[in-house]
Order: structure tokens, then sequence, then C-alpha cells
């Protein structure tokens, strides 16, 4: 009797789990493309050195950072990978989308600075909550790059500074 | 002079890092594979655990359970009251079931403790790792001769000889160790749970049987015949009518063959002989049993 109920719990978390993991995930996803387009002449480049016509552009760091929550069907699928090997298309789908929201976050702190582009960007990644128990946590993903700014929006920004 | 710069930032490509599908088919599948690995791990660990068990020592049994008296407690529920009676000196009755095993078992045989629990009313008998035998005032009220008393004795001693107690604990080594290595996910142990309890139980079944054939060869010889073996569970049977369903009889019917069936196999083979009486000692007085 135990363990039927046990069963049902353990059913009715990874229906839950699949179900509003799946409706956050195509939802996220739609809205990491909406926001990609618009942000898309904000550019982002792994470049170390700023071409010469942003030689007398000021400089300022920007981040992006994202935690994302891995549901019980993820990890339930994940468990079983871990028998068997071969690729884990749930977590890889999980970073995707917080790399990608990431790299967004600190696009918009770009903007929100009056930035023209960002360069040498960087990721970062982390887990936490890992000591919670049932293997269930969060993962931590920083993007962040070097702003450029074009000298007038800079020397708005200087006395506030 | 100026680096010519891209309008805008690349559309990643998707499904190169990120494969969006249907991960249901996946699941059923990975869920389908395990558990037929689980399956077939329990029946192999089980099976070669009827296979070494017999090859370990008797004496690594024994020094194993001096070493650990708890190790018993996975094997019979009943030893909770049965683990207080371990290291007590023998008594009168226990003395006396002893000296009966030993007639039937010869002087060549393993070394046995028979304790008896006074205190349970349930006609029952067990053995367990170490060689201990285990024999309550129930099972003394519910044979009428020697011989119904011999006959589970020797049953249980045929438990110990043919190394049926540390064939179990291996199998319960094996099972949890299966479970440990798929890790901590909660189906897949309650999974396994019940899946290496049913390949157990047709294991536990085959090694009643078998223990009831040594138990009466062993009464044949000594006797020269077979009659009352059947006594206990005759009486177990009726007792087991009497209870319905419910009653805790029906554990342990779970794990040993119908009596009903138990009772043929005995009575086929039955050979028609003169019973003897119980030794006065083991012969329970009724105001005891009244004053509980």
């Amino acid at each position: 009797m135990e363990s039927l109920i046990n069963l049902i719990i353990f059913l009715l978390l990874l229906t839950l789990g699949y179900v509003f993991g799946r409706m956050a995930e195509s939802r996220h996803y739609k809205s990491i493309r909406q926001r990609e387009d618009e942000l898309r002449s904000l550019l982002v480049m792994p470049k170390k050195v700023p071409p010469p016509q942003y030689a007398l552009y000021e400089s300022e760091l920007v981040m992006g950072n994202v935690v994302i929550s891995v549901d019980y069907f993820k990890t339930f699928v994940a468990g079983l990978r871990s028998i068997f090997g071969g690729r884990v298309g749930a977590y890889e789908s999980l970073l995707d989308r917080a790399r990608r929201e990431a790299v967004l976050r600190m696009q918009e702190q770009a903007q929100a600075i009056g930035a023209e582009a960002v360069y040498n960007l960087k990721f970062e990644t982390a887990r936490i909550g890992q000591s919670a128990g049932q293997g269930l946590g969060s993962v931590e993903v920083l993007a962040y790059g070097t702003a450029l700014l074009p000298p007038s929006v800079y020397s708005e920004m200087a006395p506030q500074a | 002079m100026n680096e010519h710069l891209p309008a805008g930032n690349p559309k990643p490509p998707e499904h190169i890092n990120n494969r969006y599908e249907n991960p249901l088919k996946d699941v059923a599948l990975l869920i389908a594979g395990s558990l037929g690995i689980i399956v077939l791990a329990t029946v192999l660990l089980a099976w070669s655990a009827a296979w070494i068990g017999p090859l370990i020592p008797y004496e690594w049994e024994v020094s194993l359970l001096q070493s650990d008296p708890d190790s018993t407690e996975g094997l019979s529920s009943h030893t909770t009251d049965a683990a207080s009676s371990l290291n007590d000196s023998p008594t009168a009755i226990e003395s006396e079931l002893g000296r009966l095993l030993t007639r039937l078992t010869g002087s060549d045989a393993l070394p046995i403790q028979v304790h008896y629990l006074a205190d349970n009313d349930m006609p029952n008998a067990f053995a367990t790792l170490g060689g201990h035998i285990f024999v309550t005032r129930g099972l003394l009220d519910s044979v009428e001769s020697e011989n119904g008393l011999a006959m589970v004795l020797a049953h249980e001693y045929a438990h110990v000889e043919l190394r049926h107690p540390i064939t179990l604990m291996l199998e319960q080594l094996s099972i949890g160790f299966a479970l440990s290595m798929i890790g901590s996910d909660n189906l897949a142990q309650m999974v396994t749970q019940n899946t290496a309890m049913l390949t157990a139980l047709s294991f536990s079944r085959e090694m009643e049987r078998d223990a009831d054939e040594l138990a009466l060869e062993r009464l044949d010889a000594y006797y020269g015949h077979t009659s009352g073996a059947d006594e206990f569970f005759r009486s177990v049977g009726e007792r087991y009518q009497h209870l319905g369903a419910d009653s805790p009889w029906q554990q342990m019917f779970q794990t040993h063959p119908l009596t009903s069936e138990r009772i043929n196999t005995i009575q086929s083979a039955t050979r028609i002989g003169t019973l003897t009486p119980l030794p006065d000692v083991l012969i329970t007085q009724p105001d005891t049993s009244a004053a509980e």
C-alpha cells in the first residue's frame, strides 16, 4: 500500500514536471527568439580586440546572469541516462536556454547604458543547490563582456559614477 | 582602415545545441531497458546465490553471526523475541529438543543450537544464519507425537544443511547491491524491490520443498516410517482455515508452499508405523497457556 502511494506521488511529480517543464520550455524559447530578433543589431562578439572604428569608445563591463531549475522529469530522464549513457537531451535544451537568456540579459544591460556593441563575450557556469538532495538542483549561467560606449554617452555617465 | 562589421548578430542554429524533440518515446525506451536489466540482474544474482551459498564453509556462517548478531533480523520477522534467547544457557526443553535433533541427524551433523520460544503461541519453527533453530511453544502445543516434532526439527535442520539461510542472505545482499547501482531514483528502487521479491519467492518455495524432502528421508531413516510427519502442517492448516485470510499466517504462506500441497506430498510418501510419544519435558501444560 505504501509503495503504491509512493508510486502515485512519483508519477504525479513526473507528470507535473513533464507538463510544466514542457510548457515553460516552449514559452521560454518563444521569448528568447523574439528578444534575439529585437536585439540583433546590438552586436555581441567573442573577439578580444575591438576593431579600429571603436578606438575612441569607452568600455564598460556588462553581464547577464540566469538561474534555471531542473524539473523532476528531467532529473528522472537524466538518472536513466546515467545507466545507459548517451546524450542527455533534457539537460542540453535547459543549458541552451540558460546560455541564450544570459546573453540576452547582458545585451539588455548593454542597451540600457547606451552601448553599441559588446566585445570579448565569455561564459561561466555553476551548479547551485546540489546539496538539496534528490539531485534536484539549479544551474547558473553567467555571460559577461566588454560593452563599447560612444564617447558622448560615456561622458554623460561619468558624473554619476 | 575600418573593419567590416556584420549588420547584426547571427541567428543561433536550432537543433544543434538543443535537440527539441518529444522525450516521451526516449523515456519509455529507457524505462523498459532499465527494468529489463534489473530483472535479468536480479535473476542472475539470485541464481548465483543459490549456487555460491552452499560453497561457503559452515564455520564462516557461524562466525559471521557471532560477530554480527543483528544480521539474522533481515531473514525472519520472528527474531525480535528470538534474539533475546540467543545468549541464554539452554533450558531443559532446549536440551531435550537438541538431543532429539542429534538422534535424528547423527553425531557427524553440523553443530546446531536449538532455542525454545516459550512466550510465542504461534505454532512455528524457523532456522536462521549460523545454525540456530527456533521452536515456539505453539509448535509443541500443536504436535501430538515425537514424530511430528521430529519432522519439523528435521525440516529446519535441512534448511541449515542445504545452506538456505546464507543463500537468502546472499540474495538479499546482491539485491541490495543491484539497488545501490540504480542510484537514488525512487521509481527504479521501488520497482526493483518488488521485482526482486517476486523472484525470491519462487526460490523460497523450492527451498521448502527440498527441506521437506530431506526431512522425510531423515525421519524414515530414524523411525523406519514417516507416520506423524504431517501433524504440524495439518494443525497449522486447521488453524489457518479457522483464522481466515487476514491471519498472520497468510504472510508466512506466501513464502511457504501451500499447506495442503505439503500435506499431500508428505502423505503420498508416508510409510505407516507406530508413533513415538513426546518426551514428558516437551508436553506443554494447558494451565500455563491459560495463565497467559
